[in-house]
């Protein structure tokens, strides 16, 4: 009965506001939602005629974001670095450890 | 154009889990200078893109990851192994980029307000603004595109660009980026999601039909 109760009352449970699921997308996406709660606002990206290209553009953003490598680090990186550690911590070394 | 998903992997993906040789952790602790050097070799990359897209300067970047290592050798004895040994190098160098940004003073980037004004508008819990998807023609020329995205990347608040960088680019855990900066993983997605829509409206501009 309680089963039923429960089925009865999910069934007429309004449909999320856009302002709700908005709240939630990072958490949507990151898929961390309760199940229901998830399945409840796909419905809603997927119906409503202004979340729904919202979405869109929201999903193209992430999208375009992870395309974002400009940043090239020089050649010589890794080189320099491992020269700049040797040297110092040649220079220091035993008292180092000691006195951080 | 870039494939549209529909869903983002929850687990760290695998630019962030690439395959590299195991570090020995005890030997890293203990000063061992080959296992230093592994991972500077495997994380100098990485932590080297994080770090400029903070302070935003090739030279001030390689002299920031060279201090990070330099600290965290001299500080392995403070480690508590509540974290990856990377989250905690990361943790670092954050910190280190950001004193150097705050003394350099090179800001240039959008205010809080500003954030906040690009944040979609609600009335009664509906969306007040309108939306249509993109135009395709507009978001053809790669390098064009390339170049609006990275610029509004660039003008995001240091914070919002920081998480962003860490949790979409990088493609780290929410836990990890939670970790490295020591907030919350709420917190984590609250702040991904308002840098998320501001750079949506940012490109809006360009992309919209």
């Amino acid at each position: 009965m309680l089963h039923l109760l429960e089925k009865i009352r999910r069934i007429f449970r309004p449909s999320p506001s856009c302002q709700e699921v908005n709240r939630f997308l990072a958490e949507y996406i990151e898929g961390v939602l309760p199940a229901e709660t998830q399945a409840r606002f796909k419905m809603h990206l997927d119906q409503c005629a202004k979340c729904k290209p919202y979405f869109e553009q929201y999903l193209m953003t992430l999208e375009l974001v992870k395309e974002d490598e400009e940043v090239n680090p020089p050649e010589e990186l890794l080189e320099h670095t491992i020269e700049f550690l040797r040297a110092h911590l040649n220079l220091k070394n035993g008292e180092d450890r000691n006195d951080a | 154009m870039p494939k549209l998903k529909q869903t983002q992997a929850q687990e760290p993906s695998t630019k962030a889990r690439s395959a590299r040789a195991p570090i020995d952790l005890e030997a890293l602790l203990e000063g061992d200078p080959k296992a230093f050097e592994q991972l500077v070799q495997q994380e100098s990359t990485r932590l080297y893109r994080v770090i400029y897209r903070i302070v935003n300067d090739h030279h001030e970047a390689e002299s920031v990851l060279q201090e990070t290592f330099l600290q965290a050798y001299k500080r392995f004895h403070t480690f508590r192994r509540e974290s990856k040994v990377t989250t905690w190098l990361y943790a670092i160098g954050i910190n280190l980029a950001r004193a150097s940004l705050r003394k350099s003073r090179r800001y240039d980037t959008l205010s809080d307000e500003d954030i906040e004004r690009l944040q979609p508008g609600f009335s009664r819990g509906m969306h007040t603004g309108n939306y249509e998807a993109w135009n395709p023609h507009k978001m053809a020329e790669r390098s064009e595109r390339k170049r609006l995205v990275h610029e509004a990347i660039r003008k995001l608040p240091p914070d919002y660009r920081l998480v962003v960088t860490l949790r979409d680019i990088e493609e780290l855990s929410t836990a990890e980026v939670a970790h490295i900066l020591n907030i919350s993983d709420g917190a984590v997605r609250v702040r991904l999601h308002r840098a998320r829509q501001a750079l949506r409206s940012l490109l809006d501009r360009y992309f919209r039909s």
